[in-house]
């Protein structure tokens, strides 16, 4: 082995400053919010030009590490940089493809749980609180209340990227080789969020009653459904996109148009 | 009050610099309140604007488009109600009553957005398989732009142009129809799980997904943490009693060269 200078340093490129961009970047993230990718290609979008510093001239790599960074992705924006920290350390190390996807993937829906507990279920209610008690009565100051609360917790953009870049870096040192299994790991986590994400926010429920008798109308929904499983109608309903999107390759375009045309036509029809 | 032209486009500005924090989310401006506060500079009456906008916001506490659920306007509401309270004199109440059909009418011009956007994304593939940096910023803040307009532009027309006539349109649509978009929004959701779902999803992964769901349906948790609690013990189990053991042997391996 020669030079044992270069495996002493480690091959940074990424000074504090460019995280520091890093963060302002992300500011860009939900510009071109769609139903298609979410935040997806507002990610790839923030990301690309330190993308680009750590590609340098390799076109290729970058072009590749952009087409994959700007599919689908979902969290919540004040921690999202920290992701974006991660994947950068991990892209530095030229880290393996599915690796880094993994990670990213399994890290964002728990961080969107987190995050959005954090924004939407602390922070705008203090605020909202706060700052609405004091406008009520009609100062503008509990605007400003409100403003500087959310403002503060949004400033978290900055120090996310840092933490996610350093704790990237330390995390690829000290696992090494064992990074595919720690992605495996992450996928563990972040398909038990999704089931449970399925469970909480798809909801549809049939309210049509199927006249048996003179005297008994069957309630589908809460004597059949629900008799089965709980959620079992969303559940099949998701199976059923699912299928769709996964196996018959329908554009996710096609699949909004089919559930509004599915739910309108329940309504018209009675069913729901 | 009469509504000036140039109050008008005021507005219409207060609505797009809204647009701007509707990305950002950095210091929810585009929430009722500060909305609403603004839209009271424009039109001369701060502390009408802030009491209606205060109590608008607390209304709208409950509607918080978060994981990209669909939810009525917030900022349309109010804007709209600190135009009905200043301008019509109605009460706080009633001001945000009447602001409903149009926070209704932003919400369907959301969905619209959020689908229609959905066409940049073979452009922006595109960019992203040429490496085209700039590009790829630059048709984002193209984006951004379209929707200030767009908000601005309807924030205008329903604020100055046709207040009456918008109004009305909103509230005679049929009601059959907005129930279908009210379930629709329910069933929304489960397009953007099945895309996360199909990045992550392989078949070894499906015992996960099911615990998950089964656990969500019984217990009612305030939100995702318990779940990404279960799933990381999951993960640190298979971490320490199944790969570890794996890779012992791996560097028992090496030992021996």
């Amino acid at each position: 082995m020669e030079s044992n200078n270069t495996v002493v340093t480690p091959k940074k490129k990424l000074s504090k400053k460019d995280i520091n961009q890093l963060a302002w970047w992300s500011l860009m993230l939900q510009h071109n919010f769609n139903y298609e990718r979410y935040q997806g290609t507002g990610f790839g979008a923030a990301l690309a030009p330190t993308l680009a510093k750590i590609y340098g001239d390799d076109k290729e790599g970058l072009a590749e590490a952009l087409q994959e960074h700007t599919k689908f992705f979902n969290s919540s924006p004040p921690f999202v940089p920290f992701i974006m920290g991660v994947v950068c350390s991990m892209e530095e190390d030229r880290a393996p493809r599915d690796a880094i996807n993994a990670v990213k993937n399994s890290l964002f829906p728990p961080i969107a749980g987190i995050g959005d507990a954090v924004v939407w279920y602390t922070a705008l209610p203090l605020a909202a609180g706060v700052g609405g008690s004091i406008a009520a009565s009609g100062s503008f100051f509990g605007v400003i209340v409100f403003l500087l609360i959310l403002g503060a917790v949004n400033c978290l953009h900055w120090p996310s990227a840092h933490l996610g870049y350093r704790l990237g870096t330390k995390a690829i040192d000290l696992l090494g080789e064992k990074i595919n299994t720690v992605a495996t790991a992450a996928s563990m986590v972040g398909c038990t969020v999704l089931g449970s994400l399925i469970a909480s926010y798809v909801s549809f429920a049939f309210t049509i009653q199927v006249p048996l008798t003179d005297t008994f109308s069957l309630d589908v929904q809460s004597q059949f459904f629900d008799s089965i499983f709980p959620n079992f109608v969303p559940a099949a309903l998701t199976a059923v996109i699912y299928f769709l999107y996964k196996k018959k390759h329908v554009k996710p375009f096609v699949l909004i148009i089919i559930v509004l045309v599915f739910c309108i036509a329940c309504s018209y029809l009675g069913l729901a | 009050m009469e509504i000036t032209l140039v109050q008008g486009l005021l507005i219409g500005v207060v609505a797009a610099i809204g647009a701007i924090e509707n990305s950002l989310e950095f210091t929810m401006l585009y929430r009722p309140l500060p909305m609403a506060a603004f839209t009271g500079f424009v039109l001369g009456d701060v502390p009408t604007a802030c009491t209606v906008g205060a109590y608008t916001e607390l209304a709208f506490a409950g509607l918080m488009p978060v994981g990209g659920a669909s939810v009525p306007h917030g900022a349309m509401a109010g804007i709209m109600s600190a135009v009905l309270c200043i301008s019509h004199g109605v009460t706080p109440e009633e001001g945000l009553t009447f602001s409903l059909p149009f926070a209704y009418l932003m919400q369907y011009i959301n969905l619209a957005k959020g689908t229609i956007f959905s066409f940049f994304n073979p452009i922006i593939d595109k960019m992203a398989a040429n490496a085209d940096v700039k590009g790829l910023v630059r048709i984002h803040q193209l984006t951004l732009a379209i929707f200030m307009l767009v908000f601005g532009v309807t924030a205008f027309v329903c604020a100055y142009a046709a207040q009456d006539l918008i109004g009305g349109i909103v509230a005679s649509a049929p009601e059959k129809l907005l129930h279908g978009l009210q379930i629709a929004g329910g069933l929304m959701p489960a397009v953007g799980f099945c895309m996360m779902l199909s990045i992550i999803l392989k078949k070894e992964y499906i015992p996960f997904l099911i615990i998950g769901f089964v656990l969500s349906c019984f217990f009612d948790a305030p939100n995702a943490l318990p779940y990404a609690l279960i799933g990381l013990a999951f993960a640190l189990f298979y971490y320490f009693f199944v790969a570890k053991s794996g890779n012992y042997q791996q560097e028992g391996d090496n030992d021996g060269i």
